[in-house]
């Protein structure tokens, strides 16, 4: 005896490309099945995962010029918030959230850096992740991405040049911005001068007073602050004496930033490898300072950042 | 003549930044093609074979409608300290005109001006690039490289990659021949007029933010796969059979596809060469039936005189399958007869006239051709000159020597067209058949076979007079066997 069974027709499977798929950080209708927005090549994992949840994920900026260390500063602050379960709990969202922590970790073991972040938003990683605190019951849900140094230099340079950086900047709760420390000891100006452009970039994002950046929280972290000491005790007066340019953008045209100093790497030597050229090695990691200013900017997120519909 | 801007896109730490940025400009690069070029240019770890030698060369537009023909490679390491090679690409924006000069084949601007010294890695980049002019020509299509694409990976993939080229929005490539070769084939394969539609890389990884439509992928599986899950992409892979979803079934596919299968690559260079005409890929389709036809009525013409039946019936002595008769790679349209040899009769005098008539005339075009390529049709019509060969004056009873002389007519006629392996049989076979022969029918056929090689010369020309250098040295080479050995 035949048993029925109701089968969908296979022209049916055509039905779900007639739903498009906004993504999540340009909002340009991609199909179901599209991997990256082809707008500004977000992953689209991002807008599947969001719209499963109650809670829509906030974004978060980490921005900074080439070689500032954007990359192991995420990489470890996701390893060292996913192992402390008792101040904040990190619980990465998605096989790829954990991509860039495992890659980072992995060239520190082996006593490297990880290699340079490319250009292409599609070969960014992003981080989508929980916050979880001990004494409270509502998480947060946050996206994080990883992105070039020159791309968001080019950015900056010629708007609208890479569209994911523009889309993801003017939808943020909130932006940490890296200083490479110890080009700013060496008396380079360059690291300045990126810093401005930057923070001159976001605050003429969007006209809209109440949304645009000088309401939104900005942390300003010092990176490889193991090599200064200065830095490390008195950050902002290190900001205020070492890059003045910076320094004065932020006092008029932000009302919630903070200067901060962190770093990875105890010390570094230089080493010539035939199969790598001359590399940076971290001797050591005692990483310091990471998650401080991650915190600040969530409580001030929490406070006052604009809650995403 | 039109100067050749360049630029170059590599990471280095300069005035306006660190990393990989347009290193170094001419000032007569455009601000919108500089920052084009920003858009598409590779950084880090963008080449497929990051190994020193690798090379890539890639090829799209830009908005003030000159065209960027640009040379990645490695160049020492990361400045940075994160370890990785260094990815150098250095740009030229090729005007319209010089592009077309190359018959709109970027691989010939960049053998061009790598040949003169003007594509270089730069130890210290300089502040300002000079622009240079290019000088020199490209003929419509490489012979040769289409020579060897038919035997590797063979007609049905290149008119599988022409199809899908044609198709898709991109098309990725793995396997096969190298992907220089293959991508350069399918631009030979194309009319001058159609390449400037079709960017591509030959060793740049795939990525969306540079949307070319040829790429070459590596053979890592993981890479295959993820790109075969981006829409819009066609993903080749070359080690396989030819996938039925771009089976050449449109008309320039199928050209491309008879052209090489039957080795007439001449006819598709000679056609190419002459054409003025403003084609875009919309009118391939009907170009490509006319050519078809074309293709079909010379290869028809070429039948005819294969298959003139004997005044005393008996099947004649030069009657060959077609394919054989096409493979000859004779002139265009008009390939050298070779009048069949009737038995026991001495030889007939051949007709000059070269109508054909009775049955052949049927053969002819069923319909007029269309209105747009009406001028460049002519009437399929066999060649006015039909040179003496030298087996119909043998004694027809001995048909060995006939068979060796029939041998040695293919051979003369596809050395001539370019097919190396036919030229290093000649040079043995000749030896062979020359003592066989009487001095007067060395010299016949001495002079037969260079009336024809100078026909072939007189016929290959350009729109502009040139010649394709090439040609005239296979020819040169042919002659010099079967002189050089008096």
């Amino acid at each position: 005896m035949t048993r029925d069974a109701i089968l969908p027709l296979e022209s049916y499977r055509l039905v779900q490309y007639a739903v498009p798929i906004p993504c999540y950080v340009c909002e340009a209708e991609n199909t179901y099945d599209a991997e990256y927005c082809r707008n500004c090549l977000a992953p689209m994992a991002l807008a599947h995962q969001a719209n499963s949840q109650k809670v829509h994920p906030r974004m978060l900026a980490v921005i900074g010029g080439s070689a500032v260390g954007k990359t192991v500063y995420l990489g470890m602050l996701m390893d060292m918030l996913s192992r402390n379960p008792e101040k904040m709990q990190l619980l990465a969202r998605g096989a790829f959230s954990i991509t860039l922590q495992q890659m980072t970790m992995a060239a520190l073991a082996r006593c490297t850096f990880p290699e340079k972040t490319a250009n292409e938003p599609d070969r960014w990683n992003w981080v989508h992740c929980q916050i979880r605190w001990p004494k409270q019951r509502i998480p947060m849900e946050l996206i994080v991405p990883d992105m070039a140094g020159e791309a968001l230099l080019e950015e900056v340079d010629h708007p609208h040049s890479y569209r994911i950086i523009s889309s993801f900047l003017k939808k943020c709760s909130g932006a940490m911005l890296l200083i490479d420390t110890v080009k700013l000891k060496e008396g380079n100006r360059d690291q300045d001068y990126f810093t401005m452009k930057l923070v001159s970039y976001l605050a003429e994002l969007s006209d809209d007073p109440k949304k645009s950046w000088s309401r939104r929280p900005l942390a300003l972290v010092f990176t490889k602050a193991d090599q200064c000491e200065d830095c490390v005790l008195d950050p902002c007066g290190y900001a205020k004496s070492h890059a003045s340019g910076l320094w004065q953008h932020c006092q008029e045209r932000f009302a919630i930033h903070q200067f901060f100093a962190a770093g990875v790497a105890g010390s570094c030597v230089w080493r010539e490898s035939r199969t790598r050229g001359r590399v940076r090695v971290p001797l050591r990691i005692e990483p310091f300072g990471i998650v401080e200013p991650f915190v600040w900017l969530l409580e001030q997120i929490k406070a006052h950042g604009p809650a995403r519909k | 003549m039109d100067r050749i801007d360049q630029a170059i896109f590599t990471s280095a730490e300069t005035d306006r930044g660190s990393g990989y940025q347009i290193a170094a400009a001419s000032p007569g690069a455009g601000e919108a093609d500089l920052r084009e070029l920003a858009a598409w240019g590779p950084s880090h770890d963008s080449l497929i074979d990051p190994t020193a030698g690798a090379v890539s060369v890639n090829f799209h537009p830009l908005p003030s409608g000159a065209y960027c023909v640009s040379r990645t490679t490695p160049s020492g390491w990361e400045y940075s300290g994160r370890g990785g090679v260094r990815v150098y690409t250095q740009c030229l924006i090729v005007p319209r005109g010089v592009l077309a000069r190359f018959a709109n084949n970027p691989f010939a601007v960049m053998r061009a001006a790598t040949a003169s010294g003007l594509v270089r890695q730069y130890d210290a980049l300089p502040e300002v690039l000079e622009p240079f002019g290019l000088a020199g020509r490209a003929a419509a299509v490489d012979a040769a490289l289409l020579a060897r694409l038919s035997a590797n990976p063979g007609p049905e993939w290149m008119a599988t990659l022409v199809q899908a080229a044609l198709d898709s929005v991109s098309v990725a490539v793995a396997g096969g021949p190298p992907a220089e070769q293959l991508i350069a084939g399918l631009v030979n394969c194309l009319p001058p007029e159609c390449r400037t539609e079709f960017s591509f890389s030959t060793g740049l990884k795939f990525s969306s933010r540079r949307p070319f439509r040829v790429v070459a992928l590596s053979s890592h599986p993981e890479e295959l796969r993820r790109v075969e899950r981006l829409y819009n992409v066609a993903v080749l892979r070359l080690k396989d059979n030819p996938p039925a979803e771009f089976a050449p079934i449109e008309s320039w596919p199928r050209l491309i596809h008879r052209v090489l299968k039957s080795g007439r690559v001449s006819f598709l260079a000679g056609r190419l060469s002459r054409r003025d005409l403003k084609i875009s890929s919309e009118d391939l389709s009907l170009w490509g039936l006319q050519l078809l036809e074309e293709l079909d009525a010379s290869s028809m013409a070429n039948d005819v005189y294969e298959a003139e039946p004997a005044a005393n019936g008996s099947e004649p002595a030069g009657a060959e399958e077609p394919a054989r008769a096409e493979a000859r790679g004779g002139p265009l349209a008009r390939p050298v007869e070779r009048p069949a040899l009737p038995a026991p009769t001495p030889p007939r005098p051949e007709p000059q006239s070269v109508e054909p008539e009775g049955p052949e005339a049927d053969r002819r075009q069923a319909h007029a051709p269309h209105r747009k390529f009406d001028k460049e049709v002519t009437a399929p019509t066999v060649s006015k000159r039909r040179p003496d060969c030298p087996s119909k004056h043998l004694d027809p009873g001995s048909p060995a020597v006939l068979g060796k002389l029939e041998r040695l007519d293919d051979l003369v006629f596809e050395a001539i067209s370019g097919k190396t392996d036919a030229l290093d049989e000649l040079k043995t076979l000749w030896l062979a058949v020359r003592g066989e022969l009487d001095q007067r029918l060395v010299a016949e056929s001495r002079e037969q076979y260079l009336r024809y090689a100078l026909s072939v010369w007189s016929e290959l020309q350009g729109p502009d007079g040139t010649r394709n250098p090439a040609r005239a040295a296979q020819s040169l080479e042919v002659l010099c066997v079967l002189f050089d050995q008096a």
